[in-house]
């Protein structure tokens, strides 16, 4: 039993932000009050119809629990029949977006709401040090280990050692991400850099650099899922969930098995045996970009290119605006925007390509996306294919 | 006005690169290699594509940092999704000017603006010239350097000759170019200007008027972002005695557009265009036929000492027809002095012999004939430029050698006198004609279109040196918190631009208005004065002609009653003024804020008359006391002011004086002042002076400070 094509992303939407934050100091639940707002108008569907809510945030009120699901259901006005809450870190809602076609098509719930929001930029909360060394953060939080980037960087030697990867290979990324994002008016940096702008920005964790870090911004978004069947009466055309698959190997950075491979591996072959599509066939690729070498890592684990092979694959500005692989086509984390949960943003940019809706960065003809995800210190992945009519 | 050294790179580059360069000469990127290698380009080429390692035995780049040279030009011939970035390599490479060939920008949607203004703010920054983007690009022929993915220059090379062509629009500039080498017409430099991102039509005028090879200046567009820019153009190419015939169009949109305002009836935007390229002298033509034939025209020929028109025909009717037109463009057809006719008839006894002279059909046969009519006709003196009308002959290639011939040695011969050859062509005989540098129309109007033409730049050029202005710019404590002057207020301004304004006090109290009266003497006139009410004669504010004392009491008591009685109107006191009662003519006198060039200053005939006759002239502010006279002499009543049926004439020198003072105040205060007028202004007689009875000034509304926000209270 597959969840192939039984349900289609219908709806996105989004916040302003002005320099990063969100207008006029709204909270974290009014900012995505608005998102889900946007995604119900964008699929011409009322709020009296969504019957499933999946939220996840680092937000909640105080207290044992937080219960961001509870309070943002009561505060939007919904009384779904089908809730979930799984939070895996920066992905979550490509997790999500599995689980609310399972449900659909177990007839749980017809009209999928997923929803995220952050202030965190406005509220200045984000700052590098290690979470308290508790429970299994004593294995890593007591050496100093800046969290999360250390763990990255970690995995960023990993994969120097034994390949021999090159900081001018990982700060491609940075610039072809920076690319795009200057062709995005929503975007928050626009300005060209070039690789020797990245190697020379300031280390953040060796060899991870300033400008090899996504920025720290607010944001909202939300996603409305529904069956095939309902989709045909929507206001636009319904994207296809064609292939999912979600994975997680570990949590703390020391339990990670291989640390160049992510759980992407695991999650991206279920999505593309589910889905039936090969790399070949997809048109642009939206990667969760924490860091540039977190992007280099799930390309290598979703099988673009082969393990080692990364550095070479996004040389020559390969994933560029003009380059053979669109990939991060809003200007990514890096560039555009990453509230500290950016999965979100990945199914709304890939559901405007798909749509056509992106203007000047529009990738000629997409068919098909694929967005993945990334969690934790590389700890989870949800991968998911879509594609149009 | 500056043309710098970057954006001579771009019509002169040593060096050009082609981003997106391609060996396939029927792609974008692959034409305009092409043809800087069809035509000899000298400098160097540098062919940028990241695919190819050599196209047309050239280097090929994968970027332009790879290029070790410098670069003058770059032409980007690449999707607009990879434009900026790659501007940004070029201001890297430290490029020195681009052209853009891409579309998808402004001309698009808001996306696509952004994008643009975007290119727009690194090009500034940078100080790299831009051309684009959405352009057809640049030619110069003289150096072989089509800068251009048009197709137009594929079949064969344009002449080359010393007219400049500038064109908002690719496609009407490349309908233009091509039918001009239909014609055998050859360009200097050939430029579409495209979305104008960086580089402007005003731009290429300025490089143009300072170009070495270009004499004549052609010029198509819709419209400017900065009109101050483009007078300057103008004038630099004025200073250089080179004509600027330019085609406006946008006519109607513009008026719709002015129409949004009150004003618009006065000064709609085609409008102030229309006088800005009259004070400039600019030659505005209504069609692309026009266009060329002046441009054409104004390459070949010199400009005419003077208006005096002698004409040379095969055909009598069409002599007549050549009179006709020649006196409907206000140019002299003069009589033939006696002595010429006398001569000219023992050359041909049965020729008509004055002007215009009927040769018959008598120069076909004897060619020699031609010769000795020109020579007798312009030896005389008494015409400043010929038309010679040959009918048919231009079909005939015996006959039309040796015509031709004739022509060619007496234009030598009186090189200060422009001949207009008018004969019909064929391919061989029109291509020759141009090869000797003839003046050649197929048709009679439209060679005296052309000759109307060099008869307006030979008027402009010969204009005397403009005047000095009247009044030098005075420190004015205007009230900034007001949006409209009180008359009071107003003309206190007035005065200190020297404009002369009614004997007048402001009284607050009855008693103060008692006692001015007495000092101004009756009768007099009391006017109420409120910032809120604009139109005082409907609110009966005005009470004329008083004569005593008690007069004065009963209608201050009135007028400050009619004040107070008004919603929301604050008395700012009475104004007791003399009663002007000598015989004088009613003139108006305003400004009008025009969004591209500012400052307009508009006179007509005053009093209610300007509301229902509407006779009025405008200039781009400020004008000089010349101008001034010009703009009067517009005016379908000028000849009222001249005096007629026993009127005296007016004081004309004083009224052009008050109205280049008017214009200088609404100058240099062009910031603060949105609109204002004189209203009416009494015009004297000859020698008596102008006085002002009564104006009005409205204020800019402008944000007192940064930071403030403008509160909206519904």
């Amino acid at each position: 039993m597959s969840i192939k094509d039984v349900a289609a992303i219908v709806g996105v939407g989004d916040v302003e932000l002005i320099n990063g934050r969100v207008a006029g100091g709204n909270s974290v639940l009014q900012i995505q009050a608005e998102a889900a707002k946007k995604a119900l108008e964008d699929a011409g569907i009322s709020k009296s119809e969504v019957d499933g809510i999946f939220v996840a945030g680092t937000w909640g009120v105080p207290g044992p629990g937080q219960l961001p699901a509870l309070t943002l259901a009561a505060y939007l006005g919904i009384e779904p029949k089908y809730t979930d809450s799984t939070q895996i870190g920066g992905s979550s809602f490509e997790a999500h977006v599995g689980h609310a076609a399972a449900a659909i098509k177990a007839g749980l719930c017809e009209v999928a709401l997923i929803v995220y929001g952050s202030t965190q930029l406005s509220d200045r909360s984000r700052n590098l040090n290690p979470r308290p060394a508790e429970l299994v953060q004593q294995w890593d939080s007591i050496w100093g280990l800046p969290a999360p980037v250390g763990g990255y960087a970690m995995a960023a030697m990993r994969h120097r050692h034994q390949y021999g990867t090159k900081p001018e290979q990982l700060a491609e990324i940075a610039v072809a991400t920076r690319k795009w994002a200057a062709l995005n008016e929503a975007a928050m940096m626009r300005e060209f850099i070039t690789i020797e702008d990245v190697l020379n920005s300031p280390k953040i964790c060796d060899p991870i650099h300033l400008l090899d870090c996504c920025l720290v911004t607010d944001g909202a978004g939300a996603v409305v899922i529904t069956s095939k069947e309902r989709a045909k009466s929507c206001r636009k055309k319904p994207i296809h969930l064609l292939g999912h698959g979600e994975s997680h190997t570990h949590w703390i950075l020391n339990d990670m098995p291989d640390l160049t491979v992510t759980p992407a591996y695991h999650s991206g072959k279920r999505a593309f045996e589910m889905a039936g599509v090969t790399h070949k066939e997809i048109d642009v690729v939206e990667i969760y970009d924490s860091f540039t070498i977190t992007v280099l890592l799930t390309l290598e684990s979703l099988g673009f290119c082969k393990p080692g092979e990364g550095g070479d694959f996004v040389s020559n500005q390969h994933t560029a605006p003009g380059g053979d692989f669109p990939m991060n086509t809003n200007g990514g984390g890096l560039s555009y925007a990453h509230p500290g949960m950016y999965g979100i943003f990945l199914i709304i940019e890939a559901v405007r390509q798909l749509r056509g809706e992106c203007g000047i960065r529009q990738v000629n003809d997409a068919k098909i996306a694929l967005i993945n995800g990334t969690g934790g210190t590389l700890s989870s992945a949800a991968t998911c294919i879509l594609g149009r009519d | 006005m500056e043309v710098g050294e970057n954006l001579k790179a771009l019509f002169n580059p040593r060096s050009i690169a082609i981003v997106g360069a391609s060996a396939n000469s029927s792609q974008i990127g692959g034409r305009p290699l092409k043809y800087l290698l069809d035509h000899h380009y000298q400098g160097l080429i540098y062919p940028v594509n990241p695919k190819y390692d050599q196209i047309a035995g050239l280097t090929c780049y994968p970027n332009i940092c790879s290029i070790e040279d410098e670069v003058d030009l770059a032409m980007i011939a690449l999707p607009k999704q990879l434009v900026l970035e790659t501007l940004q390599e070029c201001v890297t490479k430290g490029v020195r000017s681009v052209i853009i060939f891409s579309s998808g920008f402004a001309e698009v949607d808001e996306e696509g603006r952004e994008l643009q203004d975007r290119i727009a703010s690194m090009a500034k920054k940078h100080g790299i010239r831009v051309l684009g983007p959405n352009c057809l690009g640049m030619f110069n022929v003289d150096k072989g350097i089509y800068g251009t993915f048009s197709v137009i220059i594929q079949e064969k090379s344009p002449r080359k000759s010393n007219i400049g062509f500038v064109s908002q629009s690719g496609a009407f500039g490349s309908h233009v170019f091509a039918l001009a080498m239909e014609k055998h017409i050859g360009f200097s430099y050939f430029v579409a200007t495209g979305n104008e991102c960086d580089v402007d039509a005003a731009d290429c005028v300025a490089f143009l008027a300072q170009d070495e090879s270009t004499d004549v200046i052609a010029c198509y567009i819709e419209g400017a972002k900065d009109g101050e820019k483009l007078i300057n153009a103008f004038r630099l190419a004025a200073e250089r005695k080179k004509p600027v015939i330019i085609m406006k169009v946008g006519k109607t949109e513009v008026g719709m557009k002015a129409a949004l305002s009150h004003t618009a009836s006065l000064a709609g935007s085609d409008s102030a265009f229309d006088t800005v390229f009259k004070q400039n002298g600019v030659y505005r033509a209504e069609t692309i036929e026009e266009f060329l034939d002046a441009a054409y025209a104004c390459s070949i020929s010199t400009f005419p000492k003077g208006d005096r028109i002698g004409i040379i025909t095969v055909s009598g009717g069409v002599g007549i027809m050549l009179a006709d037109q020649l006196s409907e463009q206000s140019l002299s057809v003069p009589e033939t002095p006696k002595d010429v006719q006398d001569k000219l008839r023992s050359i041909l006894p049965f020729a008509g012999v004055n002007n215009p002279i009927d040769t018959t059909a008598q120069v076909a046969n004897h060619p020699a004939l031609l010769e000795q009519f020109i020579d007798t006709v312009l030896h005389s003196n008494s015409y400043d430029s010929l038309l010679v009308f040959l009918a048919y002959s231009g079909l005939v290639p015996n006959i039309f050698e040796n015509q031709m011939d004739i022509i060619e040695k007496m234009a030598k011969k009186y090189k200060d006198d422009p001949i207009v050859t008018i004969t019909l062509t064929n391919e061989a005989s029109r291509s020759s004609s141009m090869d000797r540098g003839m003046l050649l129309f197929e048709d009679p109007s439209r060679a005296v279109k052309a000759i109307k033409a060099l008869d307006d730049f030979r008027k402009f050029y010969s204009r005397t040196k403009p005047g000095e202005r009247q009044v030098e710019k005075k420190e004015l404590a205007i009230p900034a918190h007001l949006s409209i002057l009180t008359e009071y207020e107003s003309k206190k301004l007035f005065k200190q631009y020297q404009l002369p304004i009614t004997n007048e006090r402001l009284a607050i109290t009855v008693d103060e208005a008692v006692a001015y009266a007495n000092e101004i003497g009756y009768p007099i006139v009391l006017k109420g004065m409120s910032p809120q009410i604009v139109h005082k004669t409907d609110r009966g504010l005005v009470q004329l002609n008083l004569k005593n004392e008690t007069e004065v009491r009963e209608k201050f008591d009135f007028i400050t009653r009619q004040i107070a009685q008004t919603k929301d109107a604050e008395f700012h006191g009475i104004l007791v003024q003399e009663m002007l009662d000598k015989d004088s003519f009613e003139m108006y006198i305003g400004s009008k804020k025009d969004p591209t060039f500012g400052q307009i200053v508009v006179v007509g005939m005053g009093g209610i008359y300007i509301e229902v006759l509407n006779d009025t002239v405008i200039r781009k502010a400020p004008v000089t006391v010349e101008e001034a006279e010009r703009m009067l002499e517009e005016l379908r009543g000028y000849r009222l002011l001249k005096g007629y049926r026993g009127k005296p004439p007016r004081d004309l020198k004083a009224l052009c004086k008050a109205i280049s003072q008017f214009s200088y105040l609404i100058t240099d205060y062009h910031d603060t002042i949105q609109e204002a007028d004189l209203n009416p202004v009494m015009v004297l007689e000859e020698g008596e002076g102008v006085i002002i009875a009564d104006g009005l000034i409205s204020l800019k509304q402008t944000l007192s400070g940064e930071g403030d926000k403008l509160e909206y209270v519904n």
